[in-house]
């Protein structure tokens, strides 16, 4: 077998390395730039400065011909180029020198000229040579605006330099800002005022509206009221003239009296509303500190901002749901796994899991019976597997194409590697946990490929505990440890409504 | 007379030969520096004639196809996994650090064309030649000195076998046709693993890296690649099999044998890279 | 058969050989017998080409083997089947593969017949049933004989032995001197044999040539160098013989 296996082998890398070079050859091949498929044309240049054989020659960003080589001849370069034969080059074309990034890098642009030339044949001269702003000339005009900022900024330190400066300047800016604090309050005691006055007018223009909306006979009726009244008010307006400016002394001085009095103690009142007015709007006593504390706006802005940051990262913190279930082979039953992962960063997150595990837990029970008769109690150590619901709670971050895991995996601690290929479409997963179970001599090792298909759907296959021998439970029969094979699927989906459910979550 | 008493530092006329003097220190360092550079000479030659002898004996029958076989499968095949380790993790290294300095200038799109470049002109040839030396030089060494000094040589002689047509026309194909071969090999592996470096590492942009490194490499640097391979292939075959061959002295002359021939080999390819790099521009 | 004419040979400052004469009849076997390091080797070498004498002729079948070049001295080599010291056996190659080696360099057969007579000539020295094994799970001794095996399988005119009882116990050592006689007689072969055994020499030997220092001092048949007057003969026969 060996004699025909080695010349096969050989033959292998011998058809390998020869389509690497073949697929090289064809990639770096310059399409259409072949002695054939070009012609070459020279152009001379007072300046070739960034200029070499390779560079580019192109005509609205496409490449269609390079530099072939760059003499000297005289005063001028001689610069031959290479151009495509499916160019329409014409004898008037142009070609203009161009700089492609800060490195200094140059490319002509080809302009090929118009159909009304004769075309250009193989040797022939571009005779128009564009130069344009280089990345020299950039330089010095920037270079200009950079000496006339520098004399801006010098007086302006001058004026502005100095403690004198920085004093003035900081005066400046404190009176700006009382300036702007007293128009602040103004404009807020206006607004109040004029929101009072507007809903008095309000008020006001309501009633009217609702008299004149009224019976014209009932208007008729108020207007006569009104007349009467008035003509009352008139009398008594009349007799209290005469009443005042007249002889009936005594009870009306104490009438006035009394009024003045009344009119007093409304003055003084007022004067106290002014005075608790005035006071709040100074800032002083309680009620003017908490509408004029300048801090507490400021506290109350930030917890406002913390608010709307905590909002942002709950917001942006993924959540993921996913079901998987894997038919184990040797088993002969079914692996179910509830997982939800928490995604704060797109490189790393929680995993929770659920597992239904069929291989279950292997307890050790030491059962002690008592015989009937005499004799030492018999202690008996029985395994017992029983199936249970395993957590699996790990951490992971991703590096490139790979993430790495640690934490506990179905109940012991375990750490993870994944790799990821094609786009996230393919992972390979390995786990190894259970390090410390004595009575086998291998940790669990697994080894899992996850393909994901559609949007929400992914199939998997591996193998589980490759390294350990296959152990059964002698009364279930049921496989305990040992190397299986297994093939499944799931479903998973980011779901928005979780993220209410999910209030307050630490996040490092 | 009484000739002991005639005491004499050189030759004299009764025969007595006195002691010859020792060399003054500076002529011993110039017989030593001679001796080494006469010793460099002659290996020189010694393996160019056994070259010459190896192609003479290349187009005469029989030909030993299976010999062939099994050599190209050691050292091409056999050679093929280190050789692309070695070129995946060259690449890798090289883009990393490649594009460290050119985010300095803000031109991370010349890490492709940089790498491909120094891959095709110079890394590939070398390191490829390097690691078969290792492997394959150094058992075919060690294998023909140990045949030669057990008189295997001697036994296929004594045969009506020619041994150079019987064992070293087999090596010395084997590492002319392989070490191109794994050139080209060195190379997928090494712009691959500069891909993953830049595009799927460091961000750079897929397209640019393609357009950028197919504009810059041409047909001439993967050529250079293959000529530098197969010059390469050559030198380090004849020398591991011309030490091999003329080994002497047992067991420790056999791997003083090898030991020489890596060295003379590491020095061949540094040297033919230089000429070979001169001769093609 | 085989005529050595003032053969001398040094290794840089060694003169190893310094003129041999000696003279080998078809049919016969030669005993070249000396101490270790006489040179003897290096004679043997001479015979099948393998070293080039400083000055000297040595005549294969009439033929001076000395000028002749790779090509030539390949036909020559056909003629002669040699037993290495340490039997020289390819490490790579199965029992089998070593001994059916020159037929298949040399000759065209089918593979059964490659096979049949592998195993007659294996059974000749006395083994069976070795040949898938390789050298390394092998003996000294079972080497050697695998070495002799390969050595007569073209069915050579000549056969070389470099010390072949050399590190074999009594019984193999017994057994491999009645190989060389059998070989004579059943193959008709020409044995040159190097030892340092006397006993063996004595007792397959029709003619020994004594080498001392680089020359070949006394050459004849056996009973004639029991009674030799040389004093190097004398010194190396009193060994076997006791003091005279």
């Amino acid at each position: 077998m060996t004699k025909i296996f080695t010349p096969l082998r050989v033959g292998l890398l011998v058809l390998a390395a020869g389509a690497i070079l073949f697929g090289a050859l064809t990639f770096v091949r310059k399409g259409g730039l072949g002695e054939k498929e070009s012609i070459l044309v020279y152009a001379y240049f007072r300046d070739a400065s960034g200029l070499g054989p390779k560079s580019r020659v192109q005509i609205a960003g496409i490449q269609v011909g390079e530099i072939v080589d760059i003499q000297l001849e005289g005063l001028r370069a001689k610069v031959v180029l290479r151009i495509r034969r499916d160019v329409d080059l014409r004898e008037d074309a142009s070609l203009a020198k161009r700089s492609e990034s800060l490195l200094g890098d140059y490319l002509l642009d080809l302009n090929p000229g118009t159909p009304a030339a004769p075309p250009m044949e193989d040797g022939g001269e571009i005779k128009r040579v564009l130069d344009q702003q280089g990345m020299e000339q950039l330089m010095g005009s920037l270079t200009t605006i950079a000496a006339d900022v520098q004399e801006v900024t010098h007086a302006l330190r001058i004026a502005l330099g100095g403690e004198k400066g920085a004093a003035s300047l900081q005066a400046i800016v404190g009176n700006l800002e009382l300036i702007s604090h007293h128009m602040n309050r103004t404009m807020a005691d206006g607004e109040v005022r004029m929101a009072a006055i507007l809903r008095n007018v309000e008020l006001v223009t309501d009633q009217v509206r609702n008299l004149t909306a009224g019976d014209d006979a009932q208007l008729a009726r108020i207007m006569e009221d009104l007349e009467h009244i008035t003509r009352d008010t008139r009398e008594v307006m009349g007799t209290v003239r005469q009443a005042v400016s007249g002889a009936d002394g005594g009870e009306l001085d104490d009438g006035m009296a009394s009024v003045k009095q009344s009119l007093q103690r409304l003055d003084n009142a007022l004067a106290n509303v002014e005075e608790v007015t005035r006071k709040v709007r100074d800032g002083e006593g309680t009620l003017g500190k908490l509408v004029s504390d300048e801090r507490l706006g400021q506290k109350l802005g930030e917890t406002v901002e913390d608010v709307a940051d905590l909002a942002s990262r709950l917001t942006q913190m993924q959540v993921e749901v996913g079901i998987r279930s894997d038919y184990l082979l040797s088993q002969g039953a079914a692996k179910n796994f509830l997982q939800l992962r928490l995604i704060p960063k797109p490189d790393k997150y929680y995993l929770l899991e659920l597992v239904d595990d069929p291989r279950g837990e292997t307890q050790t029970v030491i059962v002690t019976s008592n015989p009937p008769s005499d004799g030492e109690p018999a202690t008996q150590v029985q395994r017992i597997n029983r199936e249970t619901i395993k957590i699996s709670a790990q951490f992971a971050k991703r590096y490139y194409f790979s993430t790495l895991r640690f934490g506990i995996i179905e109940n012991t601690g375990g750490v993870g590697a994944d790799l990821h290929f094609l786009d996230d479409a393919v992972a390979l997963k390995l786990d190894a946990f259970n390090f410390t179970v004595q009575a086998l001599r291998y940790p669990r090792l697994r080894a899992t490929l996850r393909i994901q298909a559609l949007d929400h759907l992914f199939v998997t296959a591996g193998v589980d505990d490759a390294l350990n021998r296959q152990v059964r439970d002698s009364v279930t029969n049921q496989l305990v440890a040992g190397r299986d094979f297994f093939v499944g699927a799931g479903v998973f989906f980011t779901d928005d409504d979780l993220k209410v459910l999910v209030p307050v979550v630490p996040i490092p | 007379m009484n000739t002991s008493e005639f005491h004499s530092a050189g030759g004299d006329s009764s025969g007595h030969a006195g002691r010859p003097r020792t060399p003054g220190a500076l002529v011993q360092a110039l017989e030593v520096l001679g001796r080494s550079v006469l010793g460099a000479l002659e290996t020189l030659g010694g393996v160019a004639t056994l070259g010459w002898q190896v192609a003479r004996w290349a187009v005469r029958r029989p030909y030993r196809v299976q010999n062939l076989f099994a050599q190209l499968d050691f050292v091409g095949v056999g050679s093929t996994f280190i050789v692309g380790l070695t070129g995946l993790f060259s690449g890798m290294v090289f883009a990393h650090q490649s594009s460290r300095a050119f985010e300095m200038f803000d031109a991370e799109s010349l890490v492709g064309p940089t790498v491909a470049l120094v891959l095709t002109r110079e890394l590939a040839p070398v390191f490829s030649a390097l690691m078969v030396t290792m492997r394959a030089g150094s058992a075919m060494c060690t294998e023909l000195g140990t045949m030669r000094v057990t008189e295997q040589v001697d036994a296929l002689e004594t045969m009506a076998v020619n041994p150079i047509q019987y064992l070293l026309v087999p090596r010395v194909i084997a590492g002319l046709v392989m070490v191109p071969l794994l050139t080209m090999v060195f190379n997928a592996a090494g712009i691959t693993g500069a891909y993953a470096v830049a595009v799927l590492g460091k961000g750079v942009s897929a397209g640019t890296f393609i357009s950028r490194t197919q504009q810059w490499v041409d047909p001439e640097d993967l050529f250079e690649s293959l000529i530098k391979g197969a010059v390469f292939g050559l030198a380090v075959s004849l020398i591991a099999c011309f030490k091999g061959y003329y080994a002497s002295g047992g067991a420790k002359g056999v791997g003083q044998a090898t030991t020489e021939a890596m060295v003379a080999s590491a020095l061949a390819i540094v040297v033919l890279d230089y000429l070979v790099g001169v001769l093609l521009h | 058969m085989i005529q050595v004419r003032g053969l001398h040979k040094s290794f840089g400052s060694q003169h190893v050989l310094t003129g041999i004469d000696l003279d080998i009849e078809e049919g016969t076997t030669c005993v070249i017998l000396g101490g270790s390091g006489s040179g003897k080797t290096v004679l043997m070498k001479h015979m099948i080409g393998l070293l080039k004498p400083d000055r000297g002729e040595v005549l294969v079948d009439g033929e001076d083997i000395v000028p002749m070049g790779p090509e030539e001295l390949e036909r020559v080599r056909r003629k002669f089947g040699m037993v290495f010291q340490a039997a020289a056996l390819f490490d790579s190659m199965s029992v089998y593969e070593n001994v059916a080696f020159p037929l298949r360099e040399h000759r065209r057969i089918s593979e059964a017949e490659s096979r049949e007579i592998v195993r007659q000539k294996l059974e000749i020295v006395g083994l069976r049933n070795v040949e898938e094994k390789f050298p390394a799970d092998l003996s000294g001794g079972m080497r050697k004989r695998v070495g002799l095996a390969r050595a007569i399988v073209l069915e050579p005119k000549i056969v070389l032995y470099d010390e072949p009882t050399t590190g074999l116990d009594p019984i193999t050592t017994d057994y491999v001197d009645e190989m060389i006689l059998d070989a004579k007689r059943k193959l008709r072969v020409t044995s040159v044999v190097i030892s340092h055994d006397v006993a063996s020499a004595f007792k397959v030997a029709d003619k020994i040539a004594f080498l001392s220092q680089g020359r070949i001092v006394q050459q004849g048949p056996p009973s004639e160098l029991r009674r030799s007057e040389h004093p190097a003969v004398k010194l190396f026969l009193q060994t076997w013989f006791g003091k005279m």
